[in-house]
């Protein structure tokens, strides 16, 4: 089972109503999710994927004049909000393939001041000090003998 | 029809944090033993790459049936209000912990005598004490004696890992209350130690450092175990244990990945398959002789199924210039100060607070710590900005009381899969009154601190690390399954060594005292 290109077209026409941009942080349709190759790696988004997108199909909204590629902003919140009440779990799923597609990518790690070299001098914590137990280290032992 | 293997001494199934420590102390002696373990050797930790978040989401989930990897086994928990976690491989769950490692206290093993609820383990912490020792040695435990809430004990191996400027809050806070805290002891490397390269930071919770700074089985014991003799047999999978016609134990039939089948006959048999994969196993050992399973003669095998139920509180930070994600994931700091029963609650026993810091991108907008994911939509840059790297978590880890009806049964799967085991659990009037408590002194010590928000998730679901219970120790064959050597009352020799045969679950995590039994039992068995 995989995701087809319409569906996948459908699929990203929402992706800048899940995530929209601000004046910080571009939105998930600005930025390669890399979802081709999570759905290939990881088959748990695949069903709930195509559930979503055919529940989109379906709408009324979306079956009239352009199709779903034509849906306003207004009408894609909608239908979006209708699907997490009526399919919560794969909803879920769906979001959080689109949440680590998003937080995976390194522009937005970039923009976030996120980094994965753990060598950054600024990790690199103070050693513990022992001098904090000093209040602590006045009480007398409490557990309880047995 | 099952081929016969050459006798052995012993077999043990199963090379996580306590079959391995067993396997390893059992090879000094130069018995033949056999190590069976249904996965393989294991190193392919996510990290260092941009999708490691993703893996920790999939290949790397601590449930098993999400991970759903050749190694695993599906568990049913439609009927759990509490999802098992585990992790299957050479070592076990010790390759997908924090590695957080407290001991219990002398009053866990005399809740009956000192609280009237549940039963008095047979053994004490002094008859464990030195095993502690011996684990902490091997294992590397970062830490520092004089905790006045637990018994005076030998200087850790190395220092505690850095408090970190969330920590120090924490502490600072505590200390304003007048609530006991202590420094975290960990068998994450703070400095250098036998091979292992210590990391006192990691700006991103995950990554192939940390994971190499915290013990794993496989390396600690398995390792050592194989250059004293040990053989281990990977990719094994264990059916049934196997008794004579007088009912002794007399081995363990298993399968490899091609589904060949074998007998392994053995002197001793020892289990150490957790707390849902022993019970699992032994029920699945039923015959003409045991036709309600195996060493089930007190029906209590796969019954008093304990978990440590966990509320979550996250407190969230004001300042927005600093940065609260840096340090280790959760061996920051413990608070006992509601440790013990109090007459004047509602509740018998008590809980620990474990302190837990933010973490990364993903994981933070897919809801750590918190009730919900951050929202979709026009909101989601301005909530995730609020929670990215600003709060601090207590985790409230309750002391689970044991109660029948909380089980492991086990339901027929496909033709070639075992049967799958079915879990029953429901979280006690006691735990919710004990989890509401610590939720409450939670918010004040995250006040305290300089919180200015909080969140609560009053049962954590996916958060099932601990499995106690199902195969209980006692001196009382009616009312336990293993006696104080963790040798079953009805068959000699076989013997159960994982986190099943706790009595009660006290309200710290689990593993050095799962390991420290497990190297009693084997020295008990080298000491005949």
């Amino acid at each position: 089972m995989k995701i087809d290109n319409i569906e996948m077209n459908i699929l990203k026409s929402f992706l800048e109503v899940i995530i929209p941009s601000n004046d910080d942080m571009p939105s998930a349709k600005d930025i390669d999710l890399n979802l081709d190759n999570i759905l290939k790696e990881n088959q748990k988004y695949i069903k709930p994927t195509k559930q979503i997108v055919d529940f989109i199909q379906r709408e009324p909204a979306a079956r009239v004049m352009g199709g779903v590629l034509s849906l306003t902003e207004i009408q894609k919140i909608d239908i979006l909000k209708m699907t997490e009440h009526l399919f919560p779990d794969e909803f879920a799923i769906f979001i959080e393939l689109i949440y680590l597609g998003y937080y995976s990518n390194p522009e937005v790690h970039k923009k976030i001041n996120w980094t994965l070299d753990q060598d950054k001098k600024d990790f690199n914590l103070t050693p513990f000090d022992d001098s904090i137990l000093d209040n602590i280290s006045k009480r007398d032992p409490f557990w309880r003998k047995a | 029809m099952a081929k016969n293997l050459p006798f052995v001494d012993i077999v043990i199934v199963g090379s996580g944090a306590s079959g391995a420590a067993c396997a390893w102390k059992l090879s000094t002696s130069g018995a033949s033993i056999v190590l069976l373990e249904q996965g393989d050797w294991f190193n392919n930790y996510p990290g260092d790459t941009q999708d490691w978040e993703i893996r920790l989401k999939n290949d790397f989930h601590f449930n098993p049936n999400v991970r759903n990897l050749k190694s695993d086994y599906e568990i049913l928990d439609e009927n759990s209000d509490i999802s098992p976690l585990m992790f299957n491989a050479v070592g076990g769950s010790t390759h997908h912990w924090t590695a957080h490692t407290p001991r219990l206290h002398p009053s866990d093993f005399r809740v009956k005598t000192l609280d009237g609820v549940a039963d008095d383990w047979p053994i004490s912490y002094w008859d464990l004490e030195k095993y502690y020792d011996l684990n902490d040695e091997m294992m590397g435990c970062s830490g520092i004696k004089g905790d006045p809430a637990n018994p005076p004990r030998s200087a850790r191996p190395m220092p505690p890992l850095p408090l970190g400027i969330d920590g120090e809050r924490i502490a600072k806070a505590a200390d304003r209350l007048g609530w006991h805290w202590w420094p975290s002891d960990s068998y994450q490397a703070s400095i250098d130690y036998k091979g292992r390269e210590g990391l006192n930071n990691n700006g991103s919770y995950h990554n192939k450092k940390l994971w190499e700074a915290i013990a794993s089985t496989d390396h600690v014991y398995i390792k050592p175990a194989i250059k004293n003799g040990l053989e281990l047999r990977t990719n094994s999978i264990v059916e049934s244990v196997q008794v004579d016609s007088k009912g002794n134990v007399n081995g363990v039939v298993y399968r490899d990945t091609k589904n060949n089948t074998y007998f392994q006959k053995a002197g001793k048999v020892i289990l150490a398959c957790n707390g849902i994969g022993t019970p699992r196993l032994l029920l699945n050992s039923s015959s003409k002789q045991n036709p309600n399973g195996l060493s089930n003669s007190s029906g209590l095998v796969g019954k008093n199924l304990m978990f440590h139920p966990y509320a979550i509180v996250n407190g969230y930070y004001p300042e927005e210039d600093i940065d609260y994600s840096l340090g280790s994931l959760g061996n920051i700091l413990i608070v006992q100060e509601f440790y013990e029963t109090d007459p004047k609650r509602d509740f018998l026993r008590g809980y620990s607070f474990q302190m837990n810091r933010s973490t990364s991108p993903a994981m933070t907008a897919l809801g750590s710590g918190s009730p919900t994911i951050v929202p979709w939509g026009n909101s989601h840059h301005n909530e995730f900005k609020k929670r990215f790297r600003r709060f601090s978590t207590m985790a409230i880890i309750s002391e689970d009381l044991p109660e029948l009806h909380n089980r492991v049964e086990i339901v027929s799967g496909n033709s070639n899969t075992l049967p799958i085991p079915k879990i029953y659990y429901k979280t006690s009037d006691n735990t919710k009154k004990l989890l509401n408590h610590g939720i409450g002194k939670a918010k004040e010590l995250l006040k305290e601190a300089g919180c200015v928000e909080t969140t609560t998730i009053p049962v954590l679901r996916s958060g099932g690390w601990h499995l106690m219970g199902t195969t209980k120790m006692g001196d009382d064959p009616k009312n336990s399954v293993v006696n104080a050597n963790c040798e079953s009352h009805d068959v000699k020799n076989l013997y159960i060594v994982d986190g099943s045969v706790f009595t009660t679950s006290a309200a710290v995590n689990p593993t050095p005292t799962i390991q420290a039994i497990a190297l009693m039992t084997a020295d008990k068995i080298l000491k005949g």
